[in-house]
């Protein structure tokens, strides 16, 4: 006994480590489970209030640069609206001669970023909406320029957002112009990434992205990036694009929550046809 | 015991300054790993039993509190094997002297690499994201951005050395 009690006695450190160590990759393995997720939650209350004090913090370097761009897009979004005032009419007036009905556009809530989690690979926000503004997990989070991302956490007061530069964030895209789909992603670089395009179909640098129909997180048609180059490596199938996100995923202050979830009843439908 | 306590309320603060502040402090998209920092000067001033147990805990307490940016256990592995291994350069009666010095700048920097190639290496298993990649565009400016914050505890521990 009294050698065994030595020897725990000298080794205690590693044994101390080790414990460390199994515990660690216990709680790894349980990350997704249930229970984790709820206690999850409970801190996004606690940690979005904190960060709500510390969000009276100016950020008083971009300022100059912000107060720049807000002119700049003041005067191209008042062009835009003329424009649009002027399309609106007209598709109006075409939509009653060929007897289409109005598309629904979708309610939405503005929310302040409260927070910012700058964790390697997943990079989340805080909003200072939750589920008492009717806040639910996987609605969708854009800015005045476009998406930024999906909810995936809510609280009665808060919520957290993944946004499109977080690794599990994948969703379906397609180009304006050439209506060629693909599944956008992020591996990490300053860019994100189209992938499952074939090198036959026609991308070009400067096409702007939108999401697809084909998403059963988004709503089709919410602007997403302008595609910054394109590539076509040899031995491959298909062609590498990198995409620029049209939201500033590390200065918007300001978001917009859509009221909208995916359809159930199509997304069981699809659910069932993949078992 | 009293030293006890007041680690503690160390651990808390700097727990709620990283969450809170370090953000703000963020270029590029890549922050200073301060708790990191806190556990390497446990590592240096208590030994690898002390550094590994703090680093356990406070990875534990900042993967909770992280909620979805993170995942649950990780930091806590990386952090805990982080503060062991830097407790080699434990030395009895000799913690001042090296937190004070150059010396501690390359502990840092030598441990927040160890750290974060631990981190990805679990981190990216099941993904598309590139291993080299993720060292070269994070861990290691990541490191070296913990390093240089590393220099404000330096000059605060030279000012306590004995003339």
């Amino acid at each position: 006994m009294r050698q065994i009690l030595s020897a725990v006695s000298q080794y205690k450190e590693y044994l101390v480590l080790t414990a460390c160590i199994l515990l660690s990759l216990l709680l790894i393995a349980t990350d997704s489970n249930p229970q984790i997720r709820s206690l999850r939650s409970v801190t996004i209350v606690t940690i979005g209030f904190l960060q709500d004090m510390f969000d009276v913090i100016p950020d008083y370097f971009n300022l100059r640069d912000e107060n720049r761009i807000l002119r700049s897009q003041n005067l191209t979004l008042s062009e835009e609206v003329s424009l649009r005032r002027n399309a609106a009419i007209e598709n109006g007036r075409l939509r009653e001669m060929l007897g289409l009905k109005e598309q629904t556009r979708y309610d939405n809530i503005a929310a302040n970023i409260v927070g910012r989690n700058f964790q390697f690979f997943r990079n989340t926000i805080t909003l200072d909406v939750g589920e008492n503004d009717g806040v639910r997990v996987d609605m969708p989070v854009v800015s005045h320029e476009g998406l930024v991302g999906r909810v995936v956490a809510t609280s009665s007061g808060y919520s957290v957002a993944r946004t499109l530069f977080h690794r599990e964030m994948k969703t379906s895209a397609k180009v304006e112009r050439s209506r060629v789909d693909g599944i956008l992603g992020w591996n990490g670089a300053t860019h994100l990434m189209l992938t499952n395009v074939a090198k036959t179909l026609d991308v070009q640098v400067g096409d702007r992205l939108v999401t697809s129909e084909y998403s059963s997180v988004f709503p089709p048609g919410l602007p997403i990036g302008i595609v910054s180059r394109t590539q076509e490596e040899t031995g491959d199938l298909f062609q590498t694009i990198e995409v620029i996100p049209l939201a500033d995923l590390y200065r918007t202050e300001e978001v917009f929550v859509l009221l909208y979830t995916p359809d159930p009843a199509r997304i069981a439908l699809e659910e069932e046809s993949a078992r | 015991m009293k030293r006890f306590l007041l680690y503690c309320a160390l651990s808390i603060a700097l727990l709620l300054v990283h969450l809170m502040m370090v953000p703000f402090l963020a270029l590029a998209n890549v922050v200073p790993d301060i708790v990191l920092i806190f556990v390497i000067v446990l590592a240096v001033m208590e030994g690898r039993m002390a550094a590994t147990i703090a680093g356990f805990c406070l990875g534990l307490l900042l993967d909770l509190l992280a909620g979805e940016s993170s995942v649950l256990g990780l930091s806590a592995l990386a952090k805990s094997v982080t503060g062991f291994a830097v407790g080699y350069s434990f030395s009895e009666g000799r913690a001042l002297q090296t937190l004070g010095s150059y010396r501690f700048l390359v502990i840092v920097g030598a441990g927040a690499l160890l750290h974060n190639a631990l981190y990805f290496t679990i981190y990216l298993q099941g993904t598309s994201v590139s291993f080299v990649d993720a060292i070269v565009f994070h861990a290691v400016p990541g490191a070296l951005y913990t390093m240089l914050i590393s220099v404000i505890p330096m000059f605060f521990f030279s000012r306590q050395q004995p003339q």
